[in-house]
């Protein structure tokens, strides 16, 4: 099977599912609203013709003229039938329905803390919603189109004795 | 050292200065520590190829065995509070080598996580460019170390702490 067909499945079985799709360079995209992103990827992983039982990875995108600037891109991966096919779901900064895709799949843990640590989008649902490659206590999220380039901590103000500790509660 | 001081300042003095600090040059002991790339080109410095346990180098496991911290590599703010505690572990006299281009200055990396030079959080003593450093460059910057550890003197040194 090839990501068209797959598509096709997807397009005949949920297509209310579905806002739009593209096909780009071969691959399939299918650009879907937030509310139904898990049911989205339930079908993908469960269904038998489909079995996308791998989601390879999971990034964010900054369009800031945008009102919904956080474009989620989900990368989910077919072993058995060896296809591939991009889920596109938008939401605004302080979203917090966007949701987590952890019960279904466990790799979406740290992919979504980074989409957390880099655009500042919390996932609902997420068991361990923190930073994961930045220090705890770092101010703002780098990736973020209008974060300055070249904005840095001062050295000497960097906490030596605790390094990167804070209260996580108080981060909530 | 606190031997001076009753030595005064005479011969026998500036002749401990010379056995002292061909001592220490000779056996400059560095910290195993690696942070990026740099640390690999650090590696191949170690082994038979470059060899240079002939200069007295031997990586200790421990900062406070070590007189030595070859900085490897570019230090982001998340890494600087564990390289500033190694530094502050190492008993004096102490030396760093800041190795490499991210190491001396940022390098390439003028963005938001990495430390625009380790100078920035601890002294440095000799700074090796590259990108990275070939073996023989880590090498001269060695040489270039024992080379200021050689006019080095004792005076005015804190002598060391007894805990009693």
């Amino acid at each position: 099977m090839d990501s068209l067909s797959a598509l096709k499945i997807i397009k005949e079985a949920v297509p209310h599912f579905i806002l739009s799709d593209e096909i780009s360079h071969g691959e399939a995209i299918i650009i879907a609203k937030r509310e139904h992103l898990l049911e989205i990827a339930g079908f993908l992983k469960n269904d038998e013709r489909l079995s996308f039982n791998l989601l390879c990875d999971l990034f964010g995108v900054d369009y800031p003229k945008k009102a919904e600037r956080i474009e989620v891109i989900y990368n989910f991966y077919s072993v058995t039938n060896n296809c591939r096919i991009f889920v596109k779901v938008r939401s605004k900064m302080d979203e917090t329905g966007h949701p987590s895709l952890t019960p279904l799949y466990n790799a979406a843990n740290w992919f979504e803390r980074e989409v957390y640590d880099m655009f500042g989008l919390k996932f609902q649902g997420h068991p361990d919603m923190k930073r994961i490659l930045n220090p705890d206590d770092w101010d703002g999220h780098p990736l973020l189109k209008d974060y300055p380039l070249r904005k840095r901590p001062t050295p000497d103000k960097l906490n030596y004795d605790t390094p990167g500790y804070v209260e996580l509660d108080k981060l909530k | 050292m606190g031997i001076e001081e009753h030595l005064g300042d005479n011969i026998l003095s500036t002749s401990l200065d010379k056995i002292v600090s061909w001592g220490r040059k000779w056996s400059i002991w560095p910290a195993t520590f690696g942070l990026a790339c740099c640390a690999i080109e650090m590696m191949t410095v170690a082994s038979s190829r470059y060899d240079y346990d002939r200069l007295g180098l031997i990586f200790r496991s421990t900062p406070r065995q070590a007189d030595l911290l070859i900085v490897s590599g570019r230090v982001s703010y998340k890494m600087a509070p564990m390289v500033k505690r190694i530094y502050d572990q190492m008993p004096n006299p102490k030396w760093v080598i800041a190795m490499g281009d991210c190491a001396s200055s940022g390098g390439l990396f003028n963005v938001y996580s990495i430390v625009q030079g380790v100078d920035r959080i601890i002294p440095v003593d000799v700074y090796v460019p590259g990108c990275p450093p070939r073996p023989e460059a880590l090498l001269y910057g060695i040489v270039k170390l024992q080379e200021k550890i050689e006019k080095g003197t004792i005076k005015h040194e804190q002598p060391p702490v007894v805990l009693k």
